[in-house]
């Protein structure tokens, strides 16, 4: 019974209503469509991301964070974060097809930003020889995760191993609280708990 | 007015009912092509013979010339379904005018000359386009995790059948989970892309994912 009631929960898809459906808010938003301002079945133009329509990231270099307390090597953006960054770097605003630089950047919106060193670091190996050498993270292949299922930090929220935007953030607001929680956030951030599932402070 | 004028009435009711279906859905559609002189009138003999078909695909009666494309197919890190194998044989059908190296009267023997082009064409790159011919179970959507059972989920404008007896083509998902060749079934009657639901909210894409 239990599992039937859980089936009957995910009939209405969370995405629809999230701060991701942009259906309703212009024709050339998705056009009444939700996954189209990101995704398309047909003629996708990067591999980078499922079936991407539009453009990824437009920078080549972003500013990225640095601290001398920082034992993990930052990269520059991966695939699944460049995605996010696609719109929030604030270079190219959400849109279909052509992506939306050429209206929301060179039409007057929107400021270009490629600073991430104000932003907590991603796109590096989160992994036991980290937790190690930093002394104060939990060990993702070890410690699990009890709104993901009670997956470890490694299975749920890590990508190939690797932090991205996606280990806090679920952009479909599917998984774990991100139906529910502010931010779209895997875990709730209530007494910090979000940070604590990492950090172990 | 007496019972039988009422009943005849009734009668031409219904026989107006029954009628209506007598004009198939794919007369008019994106694949009738019997206003062409080289289709010779007929609406079927592109794709279908009844008899003598050919063997080129496993596809039923079929008459169309066959693909012999080699086909980049879609991976991604986040796929569960494994490597994809080449299209099946259903996909295969469809790829044959819409990848471009088959023309769509190359049929009954003859080779055509006619091309699919513009946004109908995908071409025999698929590696950007949705995966097909994967096997698409309860275990794959257990193991996504961001997939509905097919077993389980019901398609309303298929009649509640599941996405499995609605949309699969032996388990597996092929150009037709999509896309109704013949503009019969579901929304495809009124879709110009021959959708089977309506992706208005992107109805077709959260049938199967889950998000």
């Amino acid at each position: 019974m239990a599992f039937v009631s859980l089936v009957q929960v995910r009939v209405f898809a969370v995405i629809t209503g999230s701060p991701h459906d942009f259906s309703g808010v212009s024709s050339v938003h998705g056009a009444g469509e939700i996954c189209k301002v990101c995704h398309t079945p047909h003629n996708g133009r990067s591999r980078e991301a499922p079936l991407w329509r539009g453009r990824l990231a437009v920078y080549d270099t972003y500013r990225l964070y640095s601290s001398d307390t920082l034992d993990a090597t930052v990269n520059q953006p991966r695939a699944p974060s460049k995605a996010c960054l696609t719109c929030h770097d604030g270079a190219i605003a959400k849109g279909p097809v052509t992506g939306c630089i050429d209206c929301h950047v060179n039409g007057g919106h929107g400021s270009r930003d490629n600073n991430l060193s104000d932003d907590h670091p991603f796109s590096f190996t989160f992994d036991t020889a980290l937790a190690q050498q930093d002394g104060a993270l939990q060990d993702p292949s070890v410690a699990t995760v009890s709104s993901l299922g009670g997956k470890t930090i490694k299975e749920g929220m890590l990508y190939q191993d690797r932090l991205e935007c996606s280990s806090c953030h679920d952009v479909h607001a599917t998984k774990g609280d991100s139906k529910t929680a502010a931010k779209l956030l895997l875990v709730s951030n209530n007494q910090g708990n979000l940070c604590l599932t990492c950090h172990n402070k | 007015m007496n019972k039988k004028f009422l009943m005849g009435i009734l009668v031409l009711i219904v026989a107006g009912f029954v009628a209506a279906p007598a004009f198939a859905a794919i007369s008019g559609s994106a694949h009738d092509f019997s206003s062409e002189t080289w289709s010779g009138g007929q609406l079927c003999v592109v794709c279908h013979t009844p008899h003598n078909a050919s063997t080129a695909l496993p596809a039923p009666l079929w008459n169309h010339a066959a693909t012999a494309a080699s086909f980049t197919v879609y991976s991604s890190p986040t796929l569960n379904a494994g490597v994809l194998p080449q299209p099946g044989p259903s996909s295969k059908a469809c790829l044959s005018c819409h990848d471009g190296t088959v023309a769509i009267d190359s049929f009954g023997g003859a080779t055509g000359s006619e091309f699919v082009t513009g946004s109908d064409l995908v071409g025999t790159d698929l590696a950007n386009d949705h995966p097909v011919s994967f096997t698409y179970d309860t275990a794959l959507a257990t193991a996504d995790g961001g997939l509905f059972d097919p077993a389980t989920k019901t398609v309303s404008i298929l009649g509640d059948k599941s996405i499995k007896d609605g949309m699969l083509i032996g388990d597996k998902v092929e150009c037709g989970s999509c896309h109704d060749v013949h503009k019969t079934k579901g929304y495809s009657t009124s879709s110009s892309k021959l959708l089977l639901v309506s992706n208005a909210g992107s109805g077709l894409c959260l049938t199967c994912h889950n998000k």
